[in-house]
């Protein structure tokens, strides 16, 4: 049954998706974790995606093994906290949670665009905290942001410019206080009854 | 005289056709129904004349109109903000639509131009998550200088890439921010790919 939906998944007829994979054990391994991530409802993309990242780094095969079976988990949890999840969701939110955003900020990124793709704020948080951001305070201005209105167009700047600052010496925090302080200035006040956080002093 | 039209198997489904064209040109379209409507005495040839012209009149105004209908190609301005990924103004590789996302509304893709200085290699393929770090998807082509190129188109929002070069070694981007990887310890370089 595994095997089927795993073959059904994986797109019967289509070449098959583990074909770059030169050694033995880490083709059995890796169809292991795919068959694991068929039966919890996930997509099988990222984990074949993840198997060719570590074959290229020139990984061990358990080693690539324990990274599927952790991404596996990652995207588990994406998918619990989201509720629904999109493929690139579950991907997005998987890095956030590698990167050390709580699954916690995933579903609050969720309550603010409940019928929209969050993939991309989720990489903005992501870069931010990446850069150096403590994960709470990058959750709360993304969010405040949200909140505001603040297009993607205005996110994707942000985590672009923040990631320079940081790169030409600024501190992180720093360089998201000035960012976060000029956008703001551009943007409408959060609307009433709204769940607002409080801006920082 | 109309009625006579309607029942011309040539020029009804024209005229039918030219009726449900959008609001685009109404005085073209009026000319295109007024064509339709001239007397049927005539000569052979004459009387294949103005079908003719209509309908090749009607054909130029339904490319003209869907071409206008088109999404128009977003003009490219991601850039990572280094001298390795540059911006630039290719064609995507694949049909640029627009999805909502937010309150704005983003193309799906935005063409991006890779570049990395390798002189004495022999090959170099990008890889990234936008290809499933399949180091056979995206070769990149020699350029001149010692610089390789690549042009590929990206959802915007970030990206993780690296260079491969001559099939083995793993090279991040020297000009882009790093990505940390605790699962094989070798990170790779950052992209967030901005709309205009």
């Amino acid at each position: 049954m595994i095997t089927l939906l795993l073959a059904l998944t994986m797109g019967t007829g289509q070449p098959d998706p583990l074909l770059g994979v030169r050694d033995p054990q880490l083709r059995t391994l890796a169809q292991t974790e795919l068959r694991a991530a068929v039966q919890k409802g996930l997509p099988t993309a990222p984990l074949i995606a993840k198997t060719l990242e570590g074959q290229l780094k020139q990984a061990p095969a358990p080693r690539i093994a324990m990274a599927l079976k952790a991404l596996t988990a990652r995207m588990e949890l994406v998918k619990t906290k989201l509720g629904s999840a999109t493929e690139p969701e579950l991907v997005a939110g998987a890095d956030a949670l590698a990167a050390g955003v709580s699954p916690d900020a995933l579903a609050a990124l969720r309550r603010m665009w409940p019928e929209r793709s969050i993939a991309l704020p989720i990489g903005v948080l992501t870069e931010l905290v990446t850069r150096g951001v403590e994960p709470k305070l990058a959750t709360r201005e993304v969010i405040n942001l949200l909140n505001r209105r603040a297009t993607p167009q205005q996110l994707i700047q942000l985590g672009y410019d923040v990631s320079n600052d940081v790169r030409r010496g600024q501190g992180a925090h720093a360089a998201l206080d000035v960012r976060v302080r000029g956008l703001m200035g551009s943007l409408l006040p959060a609307p009433a009854g709204s769940t607002a956080i409080p801006a920082r002093p | 005289m109309r009625d006579e039209v309607m029942h011309d198997p040539v020029l009804r489904p024209l005229v039918e056709t030219a009726r449900q064209l959008p609001d685009r040109n109404p005085a073209l379209v009026a000319r295109i129904l007024a064509a339709t409507a001239t007397p049927v005495r005539r000569p052979w040839w004459q009387r294949w004349t103005v079908p003719a012209f209509a309908m090749a009149t009607l054909a130029a105004t339904i490319m003209v109109w869907r071409r206008e209908a088109a999404t128009p190609m977003v003009p490219a301005v991601a850039t990572s903000g280094t001298d390795s990924v540059q911006p630039t103004r290719v064609a995507p590789a694949s049909p640029v639509a627009p999805v909502a996302s937010g309150d704005g509304v983003l193309p799906a893709t935005v063409p991006v131009r890779f570049a990395f200085d390798a002189a004495a290699a022999t090959t170099v393929h990008l890889v990234g998550d936008f290809n499933g770090w399949d180091a056979t998807a995206t070769p990149m082509q020699r350029a001149g200088d010692g610089r390789w190129v690549s042009d590929v188109a990206l959802a915007p929002g970030r990206h993780v890439y690296a260079f491969v070069v001559d099939g083995t070694q793993w090279l991040t981007d020297p000009h882009a921010p790093r990505a940390s990887d605790d699962d094989f310890g070798q990170g790779g370089s950052v992209l967030m790919v901005r709309v205009p």
